[in-house]
């Protein structure tokens, strides 16, 4: 594996049943932080999901490192992470049994680093709540300390912000401040808030080539 | 005029009773086709048990009546979460919606999911008084059906006033729910991700884990009960009730696992696992858990000497193959499904009426 992360968009398609987001995009994303912008329902959470292996798309190539999305799917995905989504998926789980699934199939998490960062967002002790039981912000919280707990190669951080008390945000830009600096890992992150960290590049949708 | 208030409730409740009509439709067909005559004899039966007890003399025929009254609005309770749906209902109850307007929208919607009933009742009465048995008083009887009809329809506009009104205040603080987030030990393996996925939610807030412990429970007390023959039971019965239970039980068990199958294909795309790996191991625990209805009929049915026969060896192999033929078999179409569980009944049900001819 190369030390530093290389995600490689060729000519990628992406239409949903309504309405087509992508057609022909190319995009070559390095290690650090890039800030992914655009209006609303320019295809921001779309991309991140194609990103993370969660859709497939209708044409072209993702390529993580020389893995490819769709045909290295498992290995590609164990390099990646998607890390969004405000109302929670596995609802019938409580807060530790969501966590305890997702380091189930992501063994390669860091189960130091993880309860650091639950002690430092404050959720160290919701366990037995229900995940539905949960605010949108402990929600959040719950998810970025196990994103941040994992080694991926390609972090994807889809509105971090929302929801988040002041110490939680000062936290987390400190996290992905220090992860930027490493330059191990590619994080795309989305926010329509300015960024109070320096991203390594800026990536704005509206005038992107291939986005419709 | 109708406030808009009642008008929207109404149109809640048709938009669900149009729903849930279009997702019986293809039961419905087969089932009028397979037992097309015997419903429409059961509809005149449908006032039976009021009119029945209404014959009583007075202080044995009221707590009938009452009970027959309130058992007939417990469908009420299965319909609620389709009429008053939980987002709906989360923002319907702070509407500023005064206790009488609430109480008349209820009662509307209650007389229109119960209308059906008084139908029934319409049909059944004038049938049985046409007929006019010895044993019916005639004004006693439709007093009594009317009785237990405005008895159904006060509880159900009870139920459904309960699922729109205020949540209710909880009575008792939660014990501490303070428990860490991060497990003490990491866990892995196929039976891990199955119980997370597929286990635990038949049984958190679905009632398909309930529904699929009682057809197993039903289905195994059944087939035991059909086996050992008691006199109060002819053979034919329980062949009949035990083989509609085993098709039943896998049926239902198939769509709960597709059901949540669909659901889990959505939140895995992005993880590393092979869901189609995964999918399979589900439906082997499926079938594993099913298995223990005809495991339990072979051997009972051993001990009772059923399977010597022809019949008895088809029944074995039709009892242990249609589990596996409706769970690995394509959805093909709701009509498609209903037909195939028909012909599994039908062939089981023929089979088992055999055994001991």
């Amino acid at each position: 594996m190369e030390l530093n992360p290389a995600v490689d968009i060729k000519d990628l398609a992406f239409h949903f049943a309504t309405r087509s987001v992508f057609y022909g995009l190319n995009l070559q994303l390095g290690p650090g932080l890039t800030w992914l912008r655009g209006r609303n329902g320019r295809g921001k959470t779309t991309l991140l999901k194609l990103l993370g292996g969660a859709l497939a798309p209708s044409r072209g190539h993702i390529r993580l490192d020389g893995l490819d999305s769709a045909t290295d799917a498992l290995a590609y995905r164990r390099l990646s992470f998607y890390c969004g989504g405000e109302a929670p998926a596995l609802d019938w789980l409580t807060a530790r049994e969501w966590l305890e699934l997702h380091l189930a199939l992501y063994l390669d998490a860091d189960r130091a680093v993880l309860d650091r960062h639950l002690d430092a967002f404050h959720v160290a002790d919701i366990g037995a709540q229900p995940v539905t039981g949960l605010s949108l912000g402990q929600y959040k919280k719950l998810q970025l300390a196990f994103a941040l707990a994992l080694p991926a190669r390609l972090l994807l951080v889809d509105e971090p912000f929302n929801g988040l008390d002041v110490d939680a945000v000062g936290v987390l830009e400190e996290v992905l401040a220090r992860r930027t600096r490493a330059g191990t890992s590619c994080i795309v992150l989305t926010s329509h808030l300015d960024l109070r960290i320096a991203p390594t590049v800026t990536l704005d949708l509206d005038t992107q080539p291939g986005v419709l | 005029m109708v406030h808009p208030y009642t008008r929207f409730r109404i149109r809640l409740a048709r938009h669900a009773v149009a729903q849930l009509a279009s997702r019986l439709r293809s039961s419905a067909e087969i089932a009028m086709l397979v037992l097309g005559p015997m419903t429409l004899g059961l509809l005149a039966f449908a006032a039976l048990p009021a009119m029945l007890a209404a014959a009583e003399p007075l202080p044995f025929a009221l707590p009938l009546l009452c009970l027959h009254g309130v058992a007939m609005s417990l469908p009420i309770v299965l319909l609620r979460p389709r009429v008053v749906p939980a987002d709906v209902a989360a923002w319907l109850r702070p509407l500023p919606v005064p206790p009488a307007r609430l109480l008349r929208a209820a009662a509307a919607v209650a007389a229109l999911l119960t209308a059906p009933l008084a139908l029934a009742y319409a049909a059944s009465l004038a049938i049985w008084l046409v007929q006019d048995p010895g044993w019916m008083a005639p004004l006693r009887a439709v007093g009594g059906t009317v009785f237990s009809f405005l008895l159904t329809l006060a509880c159900a506009t009870g139920l459904l006033v309960r699922g729109a009104a205020l949540p209710q205040r909880s009575q008792q603080a939660p014990a501490d729910a303070a428990a860490a987030t991060c497990p003490p030990m990491p866990r892995a393996g196929w039976f891990y991700l199955w119980r997370q996925l597929f286990w635990l939610p038949l049984w958190r807030g679905a009632a398909a884990g309930a529904r699929q412990g009682a057809l197993l429970a039903a289905a195994i007390g059944a087939g035991v009960l059909w086996m050992l023959g008691p006199q109060a039971l002819p053979r034919v019965a329980g062949a009949i009730v035990t083989s509609i239970l085993l098709v039943l039980l896998a049926h239902e068990a198939d769509q709960a696992l597709r059901r949540q199958l669909a659901r889990v294909r959505g939140l895995a795309a992005g993880w590393p696992v092979d869901v189609a790996a995964l999918a399979w191991h589900a439906r082997a625990l499926v079938l594993l858990g099913i298995a223990l209805a005809p495991a339990a009929v072979t051997a009972t049915g051993a001990l009772a000497g059923a399977w010597h026969g022809t019949a008895g060896r088809f029944y074995l192999l039709l009892a242990w193959s249609v589990p596996p033929l409706l769970v690995l078999t394509p959805p093909f179409t709701a009509r498609g499904r209903m037909a195939l569980v028909a012909l599994a009944i039908m062939l089981l049900c023929a089979t088992g009426s055999q055994l001991w001819n």
